[in-house]
């Protein structure tokens, strides 16, 4: 039995829109609109993670509204604690706030399996449940294992729980599957803008056809091998005869490196993306990415991501 | 392009809009400047068009290219909606506007449209993709069409040629065949997209995944649980400085014959076999073509006609219609209609489908109330049980609401109406795409589905000649509403011909 009854929390949730609509004296018209279309199950890995986190759900709010439950971690083994408050915003141009609720609670690792109960008894009925994994360490605890089935999507993000080599870190992604419905992970997120740009160069049917003769994809990585062999994971789906290669590189950003009989490309994965294919280059502007926009991402994908399955599939035989 | 595919990620990838040059006619004209501008602009701004992308602008009026420019960003600073103005997106964007000056009666025009088509091919890149945008007057839609044919326009060396044309498509059923006709000339159909901007809405898109992408619905959805539907399209304003071109308009002719129709047609299809540009069509197109064809005699009773006269609203002089600028003072022409539409097909046989539209109403609001039919036996007692109501909001507040009763709380049975609402913005607070955003990146990308084709702009005339035949020559005391209220007398008497009655949006 958890010590954080979820009747306790539903029962103050009533009150704190009670309260809320008291205030509301101007009419039916203005006031706070309460807006909910998921459950957002946040594990933070710290206090200060949690407070980061509060800022990236309060702009996520707006287009995917939610209730959202931020597992804070504590040091000590005292008792779970929860509270709960609202999140709102103002529209351009309306009279009317919009409100979306948000409950923390704070549990000690070793007492995270009392939570699976406590958040089963809170999640909103009938909407779609997202587990979003801020970091490594609720995963290594099999008591957090218990939110997954609960979860239609969890999101993790791998560049800031990278296990070991690479092939054990994606043997943990591995591990992970049989529980989870489905898996996003922020590191092949924040390949989109770059994939796109790379995508659309390609629509030339010329340099498609040769792409499809690459003997060689080498990605050449400054911070995180998990992105670079997602991307040379996806980049292997057009050009399946070639092998594959990623090392570590001093620098700012980046690079990619096609290489085949007649194709030569190397792109640069800066600000802008700079490609240089048969000696000619060329630059494109990309929109700055941030936590908010790469988790916007995530939540408007609640179906089977096939591309990044295959993406995937591959990554983590390199 | 199913091999380029093996990179696409449509999960993730925005629709990409492909290189192409644009070219308005009636650049200097309103709809440039508080539509398509702007829209334009605004997918610049969300990085959705390809660099590859110019836009060279025709009129009468003599203008250079800089001056067109400062013209356009005025335009976009004063009408973007929820966007800012970024001054170095614009400086980039303006690159791309051209302005070409010409009177389209004269051939050369044509000339040297397809010689500055050449240059920006050139110097852009545009893959030889040209989309022709009719926003000039209707007049001018079929010498514009043959001036382009003239000089074989409409033909792309290595690239696509689409021509968008802007409603009223045909004054009559007789004019929109032989506009079709000369336009099929030059174009093929395929190639020809005419817009109606209610279809770009994306609450009317949201009436398609609310039905069929619902299973609750579509069982309910026919003339076994459905009483009747009343469509309404009001607005609070008069002609506004319009009044010359409305008048040889008039409601039926502006909103009923093509938007509204269209919003009924999505109301009440079949489903299409899948959401593919013509299993779309045709489904719309089939329920247009099932809309009864009022005989002479019932166009007087299926119809109403109205006009506003002078009133005071909110304290100030509304002048009536007749007084406006530029409308004749013995005008006949329809500010308000209302028409009661009869669809003859097993899903919807003996519904009656009721659409207003009308100006100077008491407010700007456009709905579709469903109302389903009453349970077969009240009882509780003497409290008369409203029908339940399911009401899609298309402006102002986009939403859909279900209306159903509810036990008052206290000691008895006392029942009372409420409301059960899904509020567009509250649930996805991300900005919504313009329509006219959504209709050129569609017809960009050559995506007809949400523009009109040429039969089903046919038969909605079709349903509604009649009607227009029958007021050529009708008698009508004008004017018969006062502004601000909500129309004629006669509106309220046809329905209460059917036991029905008007509901208050």
């Amino acid at each position: 039995m958890s010590s954080v009854q979820p009747e306790k929390i539903l029962k103050e949730l009533a009150g704190l829109w009670g309260g809320m609509s008291k205030g509301d004296t101007q009419g039916v018209n203005s006031g706070v609109l309460r807006a909910c279309a998921m459950t957002l199950v946040v594990a933070a890995e710290s206090e200060a993670d949690a407070f980061a986190a509060g800022e990236t759900l309060g702009e996520l709010m707006h287009e995917h509204p939610s209730r959202a439950i931020v597992l804070r971690p504590s040091a000590n083994n005292g008792e779970l604690e929860a509270r709960v408050f609202a999140q709102c915003w103002m529209p351009f141009g309306k009279r009317q706030q919009i409100c979306c609720e948000q409950i923390e609670i704070t549990s000690s690792m070793d007492r995270v399996s009392e939570v699976q109960g406590t958040v089963l008894g809170i999640m909103v009925p009938d909407l779609p449940m997202v587990l979003w994994v801020r970091g490594g360490s609720w995963l290594l605890s099999d008591g957090f294992a218990r939110l997954f089935p609960l979860a239609q999507k969890v999101v993790i993000d791998s560049t800031k729980c990278l296990a070991g080599t690479l092939a054990d870190h994606f043997k943990m992604i591995r591990r992970l599957e049989p529980n989870v419905k489905l898996l996003g992970d922020l590191a092949w997120t924040q390949l989109t803008s770059f994939r796109e740009v790379i995508a659309h160069t390609f629509e030339d049917q010329n340099l498609f056809k040769r792409l499809r003769g690459v003997t060689s994809i080498e990605v050449e990585y400054t911070n995180h091998p998990v992105t670079a062999a997602y991307l040379a994971g996806w980049l292997k789906s057009a050009s399946p005869d070639a092998s594959i290669q990623i090392r570590p590189k001093q620098g700012e950003f980046d690079m990619v490196q096609l290489s085949g009989p007649s194709l030569d490309i190397r792109v640069e994965l800066g600000m802008p993306v700079q490609f240089h294919i048969d000696g000619f280059a060329h630059r494109a502007m990309l929109p700055p990415t941030s936590e908010v926009s790469l988790m916007r991402e995530e939540l408007s994908i609640l179906r089977t991501d096939r591309v990044f399955r295959a993406a995937l599939a591959v990554a983590e035989t390199i | 392009m199913a091999e380029a595919a093996l990179l696409q990620d449509p999960l993730r990838f925005e629709r990409r809009v492909p290189p192409c040059a644009i070219v308005i006619f009636g650049a200097n004209g309103d709809l440039t400047k508080r539509k398509l501008i702007p829209a334009l602009y605004r997918l610049a701004y969300e990085r959705r068009l390809s660099p590859s992308f110019a836009v060279i602008g025709n009129s009468r009026t003599a203008m250079s290219d800089d001056d067109f420019r400062a013209k356009m960003r005025e335009s976009v600073q004063k009408f973007l909606e929820d966007s800012p103005f970024e001054e170095a997106l614009w400086d980039e964007f303006a690159k791309r506007l051209f302005y070409l000056s010409g009177d389209i009666s004269q051939p050369a025009v044509f000339e040297t449209l397809a010689a500055k088509l050449k240059e920006v091919d050139q110097t852009f890149q545009t893959h030889d993709n040209v989309l022709f945008y009719m926003s000039t007057q209707p007049s001018h839609y079929e010498p514009v069409v043959a001036g382009l044919g003239q000089v074989g326009l409409q033909n792309g060396t290595t690239g696509w040629r689409r021509l968008v044309v802007e409603k009223p498509f045909g004054h009559n059923f007789d004019t929109a065949v032989t506009l079709n006709q000369n336009i099929q000339k030059v174009f093929p159909e395929h190639s020809v997209y005419r817009i109606d901007h209610y279809l770009g809405k994306e609450t009317v898109q949201n009436i398609l995944a609310f039905r069929f992408g619902n299973g609750i619905f579509e069982p309910v959805w026919n003339r076994r649980y459905i009483d009747h539907v009343q469509i309404t399209a009001a607005e609070s304003i008069g002609v506004e400085g319009r009044g010359g071109y409305y008048q040889e308009s008039g409601a039926l002719r502006d909103m009923i014959q093509n938007h509204l129709l269209q919003v009924m047609s999505t109301i009440a299809m079949e489903p299409p076999a899948s959401y593919e540009s013509n299993a779309v069509r045709d489904e719309r197109a089939k329920l247009l073509r099932s809309i009864r064809i009022p005989k002479p005699e019932e166009a007087a009773q299926w119809a109403v006609a109205g006009q506003y006269g002078p009133a005071k609203v909110g304290g100030v002089d509304a002048p009536g219609f007749r007084q406006e600028q530029g409308v004749a003072p013995e005008s006949r022409t329809d500010t308000y209609a209302a028409v009661n539409f009869w669809v003859d097909n097993w899903r919807w046989s003996g519904v009656p489908f009721y659409i207003r539209s009308g100006k100077r109403l008491p407010k700007r609001v456009t709905d579709i109330a469903v109302f389903f039919k009453q349970p077969p036996l009240n009882m509780f007692g003497d409290q008369s049980l409203r029908p339940n109501m399911l009401i899609v909001r298309i402006q102002p507040e986009e939403g859909i609401s279900l209306r159903f009763l509810s036990k008052q709380p206290g000691p008895g049975m006392q029942l009372r109406p409420v409301s059960m609402d899904f509020n567009y913005g509250s649930s996805f607070g991300m900005r919504t795409p313009t329509a006219y955003e959504t209709l050129l990146v569609d017809a960009m990308i050559g995506d007809a589905t949400l523009y009109t084709r040429q039969d089903m702009v046919e038969a909605s005339w079709r349903a509604v000649q009649p009607i227009l035949n029958h007021w050529e020559t009708a008698k009508f005391d004008f004017p018969n509403y006062a502004s601000g209220t909500w129309g004629p007398k006669e509106s309220e008497e046809m329905l209460a011909r059917n036991g029905h009655v008007w509901r208050i949006p």
